[in-house]
């Protein structure tokens, strides 16, 4: 339905266009743009920012962080998760942790972090390895135990030891989980960085966030806010494109969104 | 070969049942059977074929000899050897379509999976496929993944990549129930050529009598479980290929079809 009227991404561009537009004609005639910047100043506000260096400096620190942090917490995650797939033994030493932790959020541990690990860059890239870390966890785990049996015994039929069920059958068929579960921890670090940089950090895009309140200067907390979204977007669709792309062979069916 | 009249030992049989019984290792302790007292032996490069009604343990008995599951009575053995966990002389193709196959590999990769891990070379695996794609009528579908079948080339696929790791003995559950009529016809005869060129010894279990008789040298009847045995074991002397408008074919489907008729007259009356 309307395929043929006008290629799909325009879709996207026009239903962008009309909530700028909202957005410009509230903030000028409708709300006190103390309080709801025009979309045209909180450009400006980025301008300023950009030109001082903040910006681009906030950027960089807290990519650096969620992505050290979602990869540490990939990294440890995904062997804990396949050992929870594979041995019950490992299930059940693991399983009351990991239904245990999964429910508490990174961003209430974030004091207890900085108590623990300090203000600097260790604390947050901890604190996003761990929102990370439960995701990709459950989801790997998941994605092992869901793998047919008779894909298991045919691979045994045909002569492959048990190393070399895990290594070319088990680990190929849940990557479709893995990588579902990297997708949705991204996001979550997105989240819990905003949070962590709030409390303590000297830069970073929460940081901004935070700090533009004690200046009252709304139109950089909607850059920052902006530029927050724009980079989970951009990365978000880094992530797919890998999938669709190098991956492709292991991930198709859970790259179509 | 295996039919050759020798004054010496005759030649160790592909599969021995003996006395087997099986109870899953999940039941409840002290729930029947399901298999009981169950004796048989498959001779070498046979076509043997198992129909039973549904639920009777016909899959719980390849599973055993595939090596997936172990019997809790008696002895299993496979060409005079204990069986002791799945192998690669023991093929298995499996019904589920899906499945079975490595949705990440190709269809050449998938059947040179066998080879792969016997260790073979990256060039061996591919000549050795081709063989076998040719040999399934696969040619020109070698870069192809799964998904990209139908249903009737995936059990093809399924049934090279077996043959590809040289068993001696396959194992069939029902590799046709899920396909269509015509599919399934075109298969069953490409079944009979390929066990004559390979001489491999197959088991086949299936629900369908006329395709049982349309394969089996010999067919074995299950009866319900639980405590299920072979009831009976037919001779097919039929010659291949197997025509079913044959009277005498007709005869043989109809002899098993009453057997398995009495069979159930005779659990409905016990009920
Ligand atoms: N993993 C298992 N654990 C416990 N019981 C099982 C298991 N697999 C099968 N059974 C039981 O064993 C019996 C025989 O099952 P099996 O699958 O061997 O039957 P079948 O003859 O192959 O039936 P069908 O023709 O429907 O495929 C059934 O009662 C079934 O419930
Ligand atoms: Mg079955």
């Amino acid at each position: 339905m309307g395929a043929k009227l006008m290629p799909s991404y325009a879709w996207s561009a026009l239903s962008v266009a009309t909530v700028l537009i909202v957005w410009q004609i509230a903030s000028t005639w409708l709300v006190d743009p103390m309080f709801l910047p025009a979309p045209m100043a909180v450009l400006k506000g980025a301008g300023q920012m950009l030109e001082e260096g903040t910006l681009s400096q906030s950027v960089l620190v807290s990519m650096m962080r969620i992505l050290s942090g979602w990869l540490v917490g990939s990294a440890i995650a995904i062997p804990i998760g396949l050992a929870v797939g594979v041995s019950p033994v490992a299930r059940h030493l693991v399983d009351p942790f990991i239904h245990f932790f999964r429910f508490v959020p990174a961003i209430a541990l974030v004091t207890l972090f900085i108590i623990w690990f300090g203000v600097g860059e260790m604390s947050k890239i901890i604190l996003i390895a761990y929102a990370t870390a439960f995701i990709v966890m459950v989801n790997t785990a998941s994605g092992v135990s869901s793998i047919s049996q008779d894909k298991l015994n045919a691979a045994r039929c045909l002569g492959a030891n048990e190393r070399q069920v895990f290594l070319r059958v088990m680990i190929p068929a849940c990557l479709p989980s893995i990588y579902v579960g990297m997708r949705l921890a991204l996001a979550s670090s997105f989240l819990v960085i905003a949070a962590a940089e709030m409390l303590a950090a000297d830069a970073g895009l929460g940081y901004i966030i935070w700090t533009s309140r004690l200046y009252f200067q709304v139109d950089w907390m909607f850059a920052a806010i902006i530029v927050l979204g724009l980079l989970g977007f951009a990365t978000d669709r880094l992530w797919r494109l890998l999938g669709r792309t190098l991956l492709k062979r292991y991930l198709r069916g859970v790259t179509g969104y | 070969m295996t039919n050759s009249p020798t004054s010496e030992t005759p030649p160790t049989p592909a599969v021995v049942f003996d006395k087997v019984g099986m109870a899953y290792p999940g039941q409840k302790a002290g729930s029947e059977l399901i298999l009981a007292n169950l004796s048989v032996t498959v001779p070498q490069g046979e076509f043997f074929v198992l129909v039973g009604p549904s639920g009777s343990g016909k899959s719980t008995l390849l599973k055993i000899v595939a090596g997936t599951e172990k019997q809790t009575e008696g002895r299993v053995l496979a060409n005079g050897n204990v069986i002791d966990g799945p192998d690669r002389r023991r093929g298995m193709v499996f019904q589920s379509i899906e499945e079975p196959l490595f949705q990440w590999l190709t269809v050449a990769e998938n059947i040179g999976f066998g080879p792969s891990v016997a260790g073979k070379s990256r060039s061996e695996c591919r000549t050795i496929a081709q063989h076998y794609i040719d040999l399934v009528g696969l040619r020109g579908h070698e870069a192809k993944f799964p998904h990209e079948l139908s249903g009737g080339m995936k059990q093809r696929v399924q049934i090279a990549r077996t043959l590809a790791a040289e068993p001696e003995l396959i194992l069939f559950d029902e590799p046709f129930a899920a396909l269509d009529a015509l599919t399934r016809r075109v298969l069953q005869k490409e079944l009979t050529r390929i066990w004559r060129e390979t001489g491999c010894t197959m088991v086949y279990v299936t629900h369908d009598i006329r395709e049982a008789v349309l394969l089996g040298q010999r067919v074995a009847v299950m009866s319900r479980g639980p405590r299920a045995n072979i009831t009976r074991v037919y001779d097919i002397d039929l010659p291949y290929p197997r025509d079913d408008l044959d009277s005498r074919f007709a005869d043989a489907v109809k002899a098993i079809e009453g057997d398995i008729e009495r069979e159930a007259a005779s659990q409905w009356e016990q009920n």
